[in-house]
């Protein structure tokens, strides 16, 4: 089994503690991003992320100079004006940045297109508000079939390289989410599947050391076999033609559920399409 | 290859509704001894010796297997390993469980036996597997289900049979999308549940049922299939029908005498698995007979020889013999009380590929009997299959949908979108019941969805002829019929002459996000270079230096284009921010449109919104608007006619020969300026009109 990336606050003395890990450092400011990358870099471990999130647009988010060669994923709630941020497209292009936006937000879904097409990669993400599934439809269509060059949408571009018949795609890892690939820590070293869980205070071990080897833990092994539980309650998801790529990620989205559905099951053929140009470009290389 | 259904033991932690395993009253021993488990070994090694060439696979089948704990495993190992020690290389061992009592206790020693597969069943319908009297499945799934997480986890493949009951005949695609998701790797296969003695009516179903219920998946499957590679009996049936596949099920293989035995817990041998929950055609002890004289059994020869008896009897002629060999000859002994019978199942074969296989592929099986094989061939092994050469196709069925209304051919550019809407809305006014089908082309679909006078959308059935829109192949009518519009009213029968109405069938809508991102000012112009003719294009250091003139004059320059097109520098680009139907309601936001012949040019004029519009090889009279400004530039070539018109309407794809000299290439920047400020309205005051107009 592969060892888990661990998520955790930037905490000096629980860092300490982490040896062994892929860690993915959450910040609550600005300034501790180049600050907490130094510190997990100069003691030798190897730095996944740094994450942020902020409430402020991101035309308003002042990109330093120092977050250069920098992992960083940044949640803001929206693009903002462009005005606010044409001048700092390039600084943004040449950071290694992801700009997380919530999908619920229709300008959002354009604001992805804009930034995309300008180099800088972008990551949906799907909140309490189900998004404008139309819209979403054809940023999709975009992001896997747009002839001019743009940066990655997520999660579409993950689904499309990893999408396979005869097999689901679990897109968490573009949230760095799901036990297999990812444990997330509070600040006192707890361990939980999820961020959802860690937010709930679902714990599956007190600290990293009793979880040195996850697959006996059995609350871990409950967690991230959770999704199997769909099909014991007679969900709707389980019907969905759309399962093999969406996991019921948009299952809580209850009466939307029949446009979620409309949408991956659209989605399948598209990936179809892409997978079969992918083969054409791999074998004429090959030939 | 020999394969034997080993079945060590009949006890079952299930009880299953439909399963004759743990009900059978013919054998009273339920778990095979050590001492039998080894002479299984030692004929298993005297009959490989005997026939050098054979392989043999084990599959452990119940009961349910695991209950015999994984030290019997080891055992067998064992015995494996010291008895058959120059034979072992050519056995296999694979598992049918229902997985509820797999442990990481049996990892190792299935590891060694080198099973890396499961057969297992799952059942999401309420009371038809479960353990004890009221099969509980809610307890027995919750277990299947940790159990296959584990069996993951530890690196093992599984596959589901999926036993089909009167229950599941109601929801077959709810069934299909269930468990083919449920399987990440698909590997699903449906068998309808079969009865020996004894019915029951609750679960029991027709061969006619289970065709229609594979028939309503089928549907489903057929044009997906390379989405969910490993559903059975299609993927079977299909790789045998279209691409001459040899691999047959052992019901239809017409060779099982020859391939399969089954052993059960009391050292007896049976033809099949079921053959021993039935009690049926049993072929001694292995305590008194080698494997060797087993294979020699009065009895298999009966089964060697009903091949030969069924195609010159029964099943003769019928042209699904191929990949049938008259089903399973339990079935047909279970029924008849001869094997000499053809099974009483075939018709689901048959039904369900003349029923739902051919009209839904438009492929058709033979039409008489293919080679059928000899007795020698039989025992061979060397059964001809079904030919791939003689397939051929037939057309799919018609819907009478599409075959009663007429079917619209559009051109393939996207310039007549709005006139083609304009003239169905004014004959769907006039009456409301008549429709059309449309062809879908380009980008139509996005602009006539919902449209009033379009019922379907899509492809025409085969020998359709749709009216076509191609009004420009025509040779040139005379000069006063020559308005675009009045010729497509007249094709698609809208009294002419008619009002020059242009309208799409939705609400206009805004993108909100590109409204407030965008600069405006407060007059904009938006210009539109493009065309599907690059005939009809000017240089782009035309539109630059138009473009900073009326930047220096305080407007808003918008760029709208096509791939083809070079940004014009200075000016404002949407292009691929907005879909077709945003672009549409886009331009009502502006003062005057600076357009070449297009889609711009109608969608300024569906807007009211002033226009001045470029012409060159296409002439304004026939095309143009009488409330836009025209600009008709001189032709260069000498052709009076222009190059785009009437009879020549191959030529618009091709570049002007004339190159840069080209008639639209003519238009000196500022005429174009200046007629643009003549149509641009004066400066208001308070929000611009472009952003408040409705």
């Amino acid at each position: 089994m592969k060892v888990p990336t661990l998520i955790c606050p930037y905490s000096r003395p629980l860092l300490d503690q982490i040896y062994g890990y892929g860690i993915a450092v959450k910040v609550d400011h600005f300034e501790d991003i180049s600050r907490a990358a130094e510190d997990i870099r100069s003691s030798g471990r190897t730095l996944v992320s740094v994450l942020i999130e902020v409430e402020k647009p991101l035309g308003a988010v002042n990109f330093q100079e120092d977050w250069q060669g920098i992992p960083i994923a940044l949640s803001v709630p929206e693009v903002g004006n462009y005005r606010d941020i044409s001048n700092k497209i390039k600084r943004m292009r040449d950071l290694k940045i992801h700009v997380y936006l919530p999908a619920g937000n229709r300008e959002n879904l354009t604001g992805s297109r804009i930034l995309a097409s300008l180099g800088v990669t972008c990551c949906l993400v799907f909140g309490e508000v189900p998004p404008n599934w139309e819209a979403l439809s054809d940023l999709m269509t975009y992001s896997l079939f747009g002839i001019n060059k743009h940066a990655p949408i997520e999660p579409f571009n993950y689904i499309s390289e990893h999408y396979k018949p005869g097999a689901n795609v679990d897109w968490g890892s573009v949230y760095f989410d799901g036990g297999r690939e990812f444990l997330h820590l509070d600040g006192k070293g707890r361990v939980a599947l999820s961020q959802r869980e860690l937010l709930k205070g679902s714990f599956i071990a007190e600290d990293i050391p009793t979880i040195k080897t996850p697959l006996e833990n059995k609350k871990y092994r409950k967690g991230i076999n959770a999704w199997r539980q769909y099909f014991l309650c007679d969900h709707p998801c389980i019907t969905c033609e759309g399962w093999k790529v969406c996991f019921g990620r948009f299952g809580f989205y209850g009466k939307h559920a029949g446009e979620c559905s409309t949408f991956v099951a659209d989605m399948l053929p598209e990936l179809e399409q892409c997978r079969n140009q992918q083969q054409q470009v791999t074998s004429s290389e090959n030939s | 290859m020999k394969t034997v259904i080993f079945k060590a033991t009949d006890i079952c932690n299930s009880n299953c509704i439909y399963c004759h395993a743990i009900r059978k009253d013919h054998q009273s021993i339920k778990t095979m001894s050590l001492d039998l488990l080894e002479q299984f070994f030692v004929r298993a090694n005297a009959f490989l010796i005997e026939s050098p060439e054979e392989t043999m696979k084990i599959i452990w089948h119940g009961g349910e297997p695991l209950t015999l704990g994984p030290e019997y495993f080891y055992k067998a190992l064992e015995f494996k390993e010291t008895l058959c020690k120059d034979t072992g290389s050519r056995i296999s061992f694979d598992i049918q469980s229902n997985l509820t009592l797999f442990s990481k206790e049996y990892v190792d020693v299935l590891r060694k036996m080198g099973i890396n597969n499961f057969g297992t069943s799952f059942e999401l319908l309420p009371g038809l597997r479960g353990s004890g009297g009221k099969k509980g499945s809610d307890i027995y799934n919750q277990q299947f289900i940790e159990a296959i997480s584990l069996l993951e986890d530890e690196g093992f493949s599984w596959g589901i049979i999926y036993v089909v009951t009167k229950p599941s005949l109601k929801r077959p695609i709810e069934l299909f999308r269930t468990l083919t998701n449920f399987v990440p790797s698909a590997s699903v296969m449906f068998n309808p549940v079969s009865f020996y003695k004894g019915n029951l009516d609750q679960v029991a179903i027709t061969p006619e049922e289970f065709v229609d219920f594979l028939g309503a998946i089928f549907t489903e499957w057929w044009p997906k299939r390379n989405r969910y590679p490993g559903v059975d009996p299609f993927n079977t049936l299909a790789d045998n029908l279209v691409e001459g596949g040899e691999a047959l099920l052992c019901v239809d293989s017409g060779r099982c005498a020859d391939t399969h035995i089954s052993v059960s817990p009391d050292g007896m041998v049976w033809q099949c698995g079921r053959s021993s929950d039935w009690g049926l055609m049993s072929y001694g002890s292995i305590v008194d007979f080698s494997l060797t004289d087993i294979m020699n059994h009065p009895q298999k020869e009966q089964l060697r020889k009903r091949p030969l008896v069924l195609r010159d009897g029964e099943c003769s002629g019928c042209r699904f013999w191929g990949i049938c060999q008259g089903g399973c000859p339990l079935d047909a002994l279970a029924e008849t009380g001869s094997v000499m019978h053809k099974s009483p199942w075939c018709w689901t074969k048959k039904g369900f590929i003349e029923k739902y296989f051919e009209p839904i592929t438009g492929i058709t099986y033979p039409s008489s009997t293919g080679p059928t094989p000899k007795a020698d061939m039989v025992r061979d092994g060397a059964i001809p299959t079904p030919e791939a050469h003689r397939w051929s196709r037939i057309s799919p069925a018609k819907t009478s949908n599409k075959e009663e209304l007429s079917w619209i051919g559009p051109i393939h550019c996207m310039d007549d979108v709005l006139m083609v809407s304009g003239i169905l809305q004014q004959i769907v006014e006039e009456n409301p019941c008549r429709k059309f089908n449309l062809v879908n082309k380009a980008s139509y679909r996005e602009i006539f969805q919902g449209h009033p006078a379009i019922a379907e959308i899509g492809l025409p059935p085969q020998g359709t002829d749709p009216i076509p829109l191609d009004y420009c192949n025509d040779a040139a009518p005379p000069s006063s019929d020559r308005r675009a519009y009045q010729m497509i009213a007249r094709r698609l029968g809208l009294k002419t002459p008619a009002k020059e109405l242009l309208s799409v069938p939705w609400k206009f809508e805004d993108d909100s996000f590109l409204m407030k991102f965008i600069p405006w000012k407060e007059r904009n112009i938006l210009i539109c270079p493009s065309s599907d003719s690059p005939r009809k294009e000017i240089s782009t250091g035309k539109w630059e230096k138009l473009a900073h003139k009326l930047i220096e004059d305080g407007f808003g320059v918008m760029q709208i284009a096509n791939m083809r097109n070079r940004h014009v520098r200075g000016a404002y680009s949407v292009h691929g921010l907005i879909d077709l139907r945003q672009m549409i309601s886009f331009l009502r936001h502006f003062d005057l449109v600076i357009t070449s012949h297009n889609l711009f040019m109608h969608i300024a004029r569906l807007h009211e919104i002033p226009a001045v519009v470029l012409w060159g090889p296409s002439d304004h009279k026939f095309f143009g608007y009488r409330d836009h400004h025209h600009l008709q530039s001189t032709r260069s070539c000498g052709k009076a006619e222009g190059c785009t018109g009437f009879g020549k309407h191959d030529q618009l794809a091709s570049p002007c020969p004339m190159a840069d000299n080209h008639c639209m290439n003519m238009f000196e920047p500022d005429a174009i300026y200046k007629a643009a400020r003549e149509m641009a309205p004066e400066p208001r005051t308070g929000l611009p009109q472009s952003r408040t107009r409705q």
